[in-house]
């Protein structure tokens, strides 16, 4: 075994280059005389690999980038920016809540917004087909990075759980992205399909808010796989957590003239606006 | 780099990053989005990456993101786990070239990205070591440790044939 290892390793660094040229030189006149040895040599330089060369990345066109801004807002672009936008929006409320009620259970919860969603009209929240209009926000001019500021809503008198609607003006696939485009995501349900190309899901641990929103597109060769970086991390206890954020509004538009989103999420309990910048390929 | 340098990438290195993630990976999906993030990473930070070291920015960020992936799906194996029925197959082969890659694919992972930065894109020992993080001494061993396994499946195989 030990002399087999000692054979390979001779012959593994003559074919790395790594014998000088007397080494080589006495090594291959030993190959030439022993039949073994020499089909031990043809063996070794079969171990070394030839790149197929026929075998090429089809998408350089999408890789490459233009020296004039605002270009590029690509389905793949798009479909981040999205995933990226929804995690960043909803995320910081969820975690808010999740902080200053940190010692109710989530079952709780669920049962209260129930109770008071169908015993007190008054209280009642809106729901995703009674959509509320989203107050209008002052959009400031984007940034280079993305904002989340939050902002709680001012002297909220709160006798229930909040409740709110999540609605995400988007476009999905590979169409470029208009403004007042509406799709609706009821955020209670494991998995929406939005439209062709996209769909939300919630994920993360109840005490570990890392995601809520991924993106799956539909329309590539394998389909059903989510892009790396926004991962469900699915749990069951997650949606009795997310049960207050039920119907809550999460609107996200495309800011004429500019490489970013405006982001607004309202609730009854919280207000945030959130600037989603894409950098403009320069 | 200038955007001109960085499209110059694109052309030159998008091929080799993708043949050798789809070569790690067995996955064209996948190894098409280590491709976009690969370069998307090289776009944000072009401004600290000169054109000479791209290359080999390129391929670590790629080997990074491979061993990621590879790690999440558990598809990697050590050599530990390395028995005789490794050498098992029931595949049908038409040349040594098709063997090779039939045995590549059994390579754990580390041994099949220092061969493939070894033979596809011609690194030295240092170079490989700057993009794996190992040490040169570790690339040698990787690399002689998997040619001796490309060389005994390769064994195996004839003596079935």
């Amino acid at each position: 075994m030990k002399e087999q290892n000692d054979i390979d390793w001779k012959l593994f660094s003559l074919l790395e280059g790594e014998l000088n040229d007397e080494e080589a030189e006495a090594l291959l006149s030993e190959i030439d005389l022993d039949e073994e040895l020499n089909e031990e040599w043809t063996l070794m330089q079969q171990t070394q690999l030839k790149p197929d060369t026929k075998t090429v990345y089809a998408n350089k066109s999408k890789l490459k980038k233009r020296s004039t801004a605002i270009i590029g807002l690509l389905p793949f672009t798009w479909q981040q920016a999205v995933a990226a936008a929804a995690v960043i929006t909803i995320a910081i409320p969820v975690w808010r809540y999740l902080q200053s009620n940190s010692d109710i259970d989530p079952t709780s919860i669920s049962g209260s917004i129930e109770n008071v969603d169908s015993t007190n009209p008054e209280t009642k929240g809106p729901t995703a087909t009674e959509t509320p209009v989203v107050e209008q926000v002052e959009v400031s001019e984007p940034d280079n990075e993305v904002k989340p500021p939050v902002h709680p809503a001012p002297n909220l008198n709160y006798t229930t759980k909040p409740k709110s609607t999540i609605t995400i003006v988007a476009e999905a696939g590979k169409i470029q992205p208009k403004p007042n485009q509406t799709i609706e995501v009821p955020l209670m349900y494991p998995e929406t399909n939005l439209v062709d190309g996209i769909r939300i899901e919630r994920s993360g641990l109840p005490n570990q808010v890392k995601s809520i929103a991924w993106i799956e597109t539909k329309f590539d060769r394998a389909p059903n796989r989510s892009y790396q970086g926004v991962r469900p991390l699915l749990n069951s206890t997650w949606a009795g957590i997310l049960k207050p954020f039920r119907n809550s509004k999460l609107q996200l538009e495309p800011v004429e003239k500019s490489p970013a989103f405006k982001i607004v999420y309202k609730s009854d309990k919280y207000y945030a606006t959130a600037m989603l910048s894409l950098k403009p390929l320069n | 780099m200038t955007t001109k340098e960085y499209n110059e990438c694109v052309d030159s290195l998008s091929d080799g990053i993708f043949r050798f993630a789809l070569k790690n990976l067995r996955d064209e999906f996948e190894a098409e989005n280590v491709v976009q993030n690969t370069f998307e990473k090289l776009w944000v930070r072009r401004e600290k990456v000169e054109m000479k070291t791209a290359k080999a920015f390129l391929f670590k960020v790629a080997y990074n993101n491979c061993i990621d992936i590879i790690r999440k799906a558990k598809r990697s194996a050590t050599m530990d786990e390395v028995v005789e029925n490794k050498y098992s197959h029931s595949e049908q082969y038409s040349d040594t070239m098709e063997i090779v890659n039939a045995a590549v694919e059994r390579l754990p992972e580390k041994q099949k990205s220092v061969v493939i930065l070894r033979d596809y894109e011609g690194y030295d020992y240092r170079s490989i070591g700057e993009i794996t993080g190992m040490t040169e001494a570790q690339v040698k061993i990787n690399i002689f440790r998997a040619r001796k396994f490309l060389k005994a499946y390769l064994k195996d195989i004839q003596l079935v044939i």
